[in-house]
């Protein structure tokens, strides 16, 4: 036996107060007059061996309770389980109610089973324990026993996904930093595979007791992408590229799946796990459009719809200089006006060349093909308002890199002038890079290219991806276009410069300031305000990797927490009999104190003289 | 109800002892008792019956029916009932105990001493026996006769008594047996003894001097007279108790004895009823609280039956 609070022995000294006590109450009591003497002395008489005895059990039971009361202030822990009593314990439970939470498996939510062990472990918790509860969010909350209850009866599946290893490496830092001998982690989880990341030793050490639902889970089919191709549509008709994931069930199997755009339906079609299914439909008016393709609802509906958004657009009005533009670009242009993606002339007007740049217009403005004429692009680059000018020239080969344009990304740099900002200009206004040299930027509607598109100074004229690129240069970029930005709920969002609010029907979110935020929990889309004008949206869906409910093994968690105790179980039951199980030890605290009210309750019926002998 | 309340503020006999008490001297409370006892009774009290017919009387309300003379009755047209030889001549002696443990109330703010209720209670019956004509006295005693007044039925018997009462005050110890030894040789005639005492006596001289009297043909009547504190042991926390007459003392817990301590009266009780109805003499426990009307009433009824 040992005592957590060894110094709350002295308190065993208070034994000797109720024998100090009794002596003291042997001092001479007061008289009192009192005529029928002599049947008190009868009644002594006869009944003093029973008030000898009495007062020596009241003494027994009285010096018993001050023991135990002292006992129990030293926390006494004895080897074996007692009871339900354990050893204080630092517990972290882990309740995994992340979007796959919500599946149901085995006729009953996943959920479900998990908050009712979560609630059983929290029941039998003892004061003494230390308790956190780590939700989907990954924040770890300590409380009290009701408080954790509370949280653990309210939380509901949410569309996050809980890094279950970041989660127990969380948890393994604060059992050690609790200061408790034992500690525990319960992790109460579908235990999806992918929601696990690379094996992480956090938890050596610990007791890492892991429940899961006893039904296997179920076959599941999500739309794990849905993107506008192109990414800006002209009005008419539009296509959607979707993506179909999931797990189980037949893996050929197709599943139907449907586009619909502002609540009007597109084409149906049907899709199975890892295909890529391009659904088409109308477009009927320029503007921002917001569209849904979904499936047939399945055991986890959560991933069975997932929104897009798209710009829709007439198509441009461009003016250029065939000289200055060179002969790549200008076939290019010609196969877009011929595609019907550009026109030519009238409003709205987008020119492109060395001193397209004008104040509000739309320009693409490319080096002058004369190296004499740069000065004079600078001055209207200026007078535009333009914070970025053409510096010197840089021979050198180099290769693209722009993360927001695959289209040219890759491509060799092989002349170009370098583009020089002024003061002030945010990263974001960059849109693609040469030798980590801004090579593509933009300023509002203007667009600035480093290089003439010509193959002497890029490669990008003779790429697949060139006329693509010169329609986003004239649709979509020089119209002050941000794009649509995809993310999972809660997470980081890096967002253009222009960007002051996010709106999501009448709620308005303003972000000016903080150019990273936390995407918004709830999915759906969010629209990106610049000032009065929508730049762009963001689409905020579940991560593709919820809808695979492939479980990890036993073995899966043996690699993955190295050096942790790792016990798996599904059954309630077994979780019951695993969990405080710490070092096998008990603290007797409570039984102590049942045990001192049980003595003070039979000292106060000894007292009353209900166990007194009747005469 | 309105008439109840009326009846209680009437008769005295049914108040409390100490609410009576308040309200005059002790001849005064005596014949309240008196008239609100002889006003709730059918029949008279303290009347026997004998075959020695003595004289007729006038029928009084209260008197029992079937001493009614119905030849009187129709050759007079008037009620007159029989009278016997020995209820005409019934002597009766108070026998007061005044010791020094009768000087007690366990709340004198609400209770008589146990000495203030006897005293009023011997009034009160001496009243009642002189308005039937019996030759009534006392003897008062502690450890010595203290005040003996022989039975008689003149006018002012009462008034004397009732001053040899007022006259009392608790003395010393106990030795009722010279008392009734006393009482012995006042009364060469058969008659009544009326013993008022707490009976913290020598039980058996005591239980001898009454059974002599039983024995020379008088009817006893004992009336034992405690306080309710004694009964319980109301009294809490440790203490010495101290006995007022020998000042000897016992220390005790009541908490740890009350309920024992009750068994011991309850048998004291008991046997003294017992002992004393087997030797033929009434006996009646009555405590401080009990209201006079009920302690008379008691002994009347008592004491028809026995004859």
């Amino acid at each position: 036996m040992v005592f957590l609070q060894p110094f709350a022995l002295l308190l065993l000294g208070a034994t000797l107060v109720p024998p100090l006590l009794h002596l003291f109450q042997r001092h001479r009591p007061p008289d009192v007059e009192f005529p029928a003497v002599r049947y008190l002395r009868q009644t002594e008489r006869e009944a003093q061996r029973t008030i000898r005895l009495r007062h020596l059990l009241l003494l027994l039971l009285r010096v018993a309770a001050v023991a135990l009361v002292a006992l129990a202030a030293a926390r006494p822990v004895v080897p074996g389980r007692v009871g339900t009593g354990h050893e204080p314990t630092a517990l972290v439970l882990i309740l995994d109610h992340s979007l796959s939470s919500g599946a149901v498996s085995g006729g009953a939510r996943v959920l479900d089973d998990l908050e009712a062990r979560a609630g059983e472990t929290l029941r039998a918790a003892a004061p003494s324990d230390a308790l956190w509860v780590i939700g989907a969010d990954g924040v770890a909350r300590r409380g009290s026993r009701a408080e954790l209850l509370a949280a653990v009866a309210a939380a509901k599946p949410e569309p996050l996904r809980l890094d279950l290893s970041a989660a127990v490496a969380t948890a393994a830092r604060l059992v050690r930093a609790s200061g408790y001998a034992r500690g525990e982690i319960h992790l109460l989880s579908d235990l999806q595979r992918s929601a696990f990341g690379s094996p992480d030793s956090a938890a050596s050490g610990l007791p890492l007791l892991v429940y899961h639902p006893a039904a296997d889970p179920p076959a599941n089919r999500g739309v794990v992408s849905a993107l506008a191709t192109p990414a800006t549509w002209l009005v008419g008709t539009g296509t959607v590229a979707a993506a179909i994931g999931g797990s189980g069930g037949t893996a050929d199997a197709r599943v139907p799946l449907a586009v619909s755009l502002g609540g009007r339906p597109g084409e149906r079609t049907l899709a199975g796990v890892r295909d890529v299914a391009t659904l088409a439909v109308a477009a009927p008016a320029a503007g921002w459009a917001v569209g849904e393709v979904s499936l047939d609802p399945d055991e986890l509906r959560a991933d069975d719809r997932r929104p897009f958004a798209v710009r829709v657009v007439t198509p441009a009005g461009v003016s250029w200089d065939s000289a200055e533009a060179g002969p790549f670009l200008t076939e290019a242009l010609g196969a877009l006006v011929r595609a019907g993606q550009v026109r030519l002339g009238g409003a709205p007007a987008l020119r492109l060349g060395p001193a397209a740049a004008a104040a509000g217009a739309a320009a693409v403005v490319l080096p002058p093909r004369d190296p004499v004429q740069l000065g004079a692009a600078n001055r209207a680059l200026a007078l535009a308002g333009v914070p970025w000018r053409f510096g010197a020239r840089i021979e050198r080969e180099d290769t693209l890199a722009a993360p927001r344009l695959p289209e040219i990304a890759g491509a060799r740099v092989l002349r170009r002038y370098r583009l020089e900002p002024s003061a002030g200009v945010a990263p974001r206004s960059v849109l693609a890079r040469a030798g980590g040299d801004p090579w593509l930027v933009r300023a509002g509607r203007t667009v600035v290219v480093a290089s003439r598109l010509v193959p002497e100074e890029t490669t990008l004229p003779l790429r697949s991806g060139f006329v693509p690129f010169v329609g986003i240069l004239v649709d979509r970029l020089a119209r002050g276009d941000e794009g649509v930005l995809e993310a999972a709920p809660g997470d980081p969002v890096a967002l253009p410069d222009n960007v002051t609010a996010l709106v999501a029907g009448d709620d308005v979110r303003t972000v000016a300031g903080a150019r990273s935020i936390e995407a918004p929990v709830a999915p759906g889309v969010y629209f990106l305000l610049a000032g009065a004008d929508t730049a762009g949206a963001l689409v905020v869906a579940p991560d593709p990797r919820e809808s695979d409910l492939t479980r990890a093994t036993p073995a899966d968690l043996g690699a993955l927490f190295p050096g942790a105790s790792v016990a798996v179980t599904a059954s309630p039951r077994a979780y019951v009999a695993e969990r405080f199980r710490g070092s096998g030890r008990s603290e007797l605290t409570g039984w102590l104190l049942a045990a001192a009210l049980l003595v003070l309750a039979a000292e106060a019926l000894v007292a009353a003289g209900a166990l007194e002998r009747r005469v | 109800m309105a008439s109840a309340a009326g009846l209680a503020r009437d008769r005295l006999d049914l108040l409390d002892p100490l609410e009576v008490s308040t309200l005059g001297g002790l001849e005064l409370v005596a014949e309240g008792v008196v008239e609100g006892f002889l006003s709730g009774l059918h029949r008279s009290p303290f009347r026997g019956f004998s075959v020695e017919f003595a004289e007729h009387r006038p029928y009084q309300p209260g008197d029992e029916l079937r001493y009614l003379d119905w030849k009187v009755v129709g050759r007079r047209d008037r009620l007159y009932v029989k009278q016997f030889v020995e209820e005409t001549n019934l002597r009766a002696t108070l026998v007061l105990d005044a010791s020094r443990s009768m000087a007690w109330s366990g709340d004198p703010e609400h209770r008589l001493t146990k000495f203030d209720y006897a005293t009023r209670l011997a009034a009160a019956l001496a009243l009642v026996l002189i308005r039937q004509r019996d030759a009534t006295g006392l003897i008062a005693f502690d450890e010595e006769v203290r005040s003996a007044i022989a039975p008689r039925a003149r006018p002012g018997q009462w008034h004397l008594l009732a001053r040899a009462l007022m006259d009392l005050a608790p003395g010393g110890r106990t030795a009722a047996e010279e008392a009734l030894g006393r009482v012995t040789a006042l009364l060469r005639r058969r008659g009544l003894v009326v013993f008022i005492s707490d009976l913290l006596v020598d039980r058996d001289l005591v239980l001898l001097a009454l059974r002599y009297l039983r024995h020379r043909g008088h009817q006893v009547v004992v009336f034992h007279v405690m306080d309710p504190a004694e009964l319980d042991l109301a009294a809490s926390g440790q203490a010495r108790f101290v006995d007022l007459e020998t000042r000897e003392g016992v220390v005790a817990s009541p908490r740890d004895l009350r309920r024992d301590y009750r068994a011991t009266v309850d048998r004291v009780i008991a046997a003294w009823r017992r002992e004393l109805m087997s030797g033929g003499i009434a006996y009646h426990h009555v405590t401080t609280a009990t209201p006079f009307g009920h302690a008379l009433r008691r002994a009347a009824a008592r004491r028809s039956r026995l004859g």
